[in-house]
């Protein structure tokens, strides 16, 4: 599969992963505390290996952190 | 309405009048003992990128490891946003993650102060209000703007005492007391306290709870803090539903002035 241009918590980004999971999978990212939006929409977890990414995708990985 | 054995916010109900954020602590460990002593029901967390340059180095470690959330419910907080358009992305990536429609709604206005900007704060909270979320804004003290927040259907209001982490206290009561007299959702004291006596003020005044972060994480020990701040509630609760008495100037005996041998 061509590699892709993504955009990724705002830098652009090279990658061969097809799907969402490949993704986190290729950024060692616990898909577990990941929450993931796809071109504004929060993609739910169980579809993380079926959400095929597309050339110019825009995503944000987000977790949730300590804060008060 | 919450004048009673619950702290009422939105449709949710807590025993616990206590709010606790989960930055700040030492380890994750005094975190999860401070908020058992604290008996708290409700925490606060942030919603934030992941760092995509170290992801792989810390044996990835989240603060999602640490919270039991049968025990605890999460409140999500938009700390940081400097716009309102900031903070309604954030409760809705929030809510569209399945944290429910909770939101802590903060808009900063000044980086020095954390002093929330009011203007972008009632239009994040009328969007956010129109969309369905339970919004429980953090303000200043002015009772203007509480008015204007609640009429704007926020779910609380969340007047702070003094700027965020600065430990200084109830720094203007007597605006709190304004804020209790004309509000009729409940009113949470977030940001500044510093100390058990603090919370106990608060809520002597009357509040309906109060939201903490820093008096217990950077305590020197954060879970003997925690169960000092529980304590503080609950004396500061039964104290200003027992009616304290007026403040005098001259004195009024407590034993017989009568009787006495001479």
């Amino acid at each position: 599969m061509a590699n892709m241009n993504l955009i990724i918590n705002g830098q652009r980004r090279n990658s061969m992963a097809t799907t969402v999971a490949q993704l986190l999978a290729q950024l060692h990212i616990r898909s577990d505390i990941a929450i993931v939006e796809l071109n504004r929409k929060i993609i739910p977890h169980e579809r993380y290996g079926t959400t095929s990414l597309t050339h110019e995708d825009v995503l944000e990985i987000i977790t949730l952190v300590g804060g008060g | 309405m919450s004048r009673q054995n619950y702290l009422h916010i939105g449709t949710q109900k807590f025993t616990s009048r206590l709010i606790l954020g989960s930055g700040k602590y030492p380890s994750p460990e005094v975190m999860k003992q401070a908020w058992e002593s604290s008996g708290t029901e409700l925490i606060t967390v942030a919603v934030r990128r992941i760092n995509l340059n170290n992801a792989g180095d810390q044996g990835q470690e989240s603060l999602l490891d640490h919270i039991d959330r049968k025990k605890y419910t999460l409140l999500p907080n938009t700390a940081a946003c400097y716009t309102a358009e900031e903070a309604i992305r954030t409760a809705h990536i929030a809510r569209d993650a399945g944290l429910g429609d909770l939101i802590k709604l903060e808009v900063i206005g000044d980086t020095k102060t954390l002093y929330p900007d009011p203007i972008a704060l009632l239009e994040a909270t009328k969007v956010l209000v129109e969309e369905g979320f339970t919004v429980l804004p953090y303000t200043s003290d002015d009772p203007v703007m509480a008015q204007k927040l609640e009429k704007a259907g926020a779910h609380a209001i969340m007047p702070l005492g003094a700027p965020i982490g600065s430990g200084q206290g109830i720094l203007n009561p007597n605006n709190i007391r304004m804020i209790l007299e004309n509000a009729t959702v409940p009113v949470i004291v977030d940001a500044g306290v510093g100390t058990a006596s603090d919370v106990a003020i608060a809520m002597e005044l009357g509040v309906d709870g109060v939201l903490l972060n820093t008096a217990i994480a950077l305590a020197r020990d954060p879970v003997l803090m925690a169960t000092a701040m529980k304590h503080a509630i609950i004396a500061g609760r039964a104290a200003f539903l027992a009616g304290r008495i007026p403040k005098k100037l001259y004195a009024s005996a407590s034993s017989p002035s009568e009787g006495v041998v001479r």
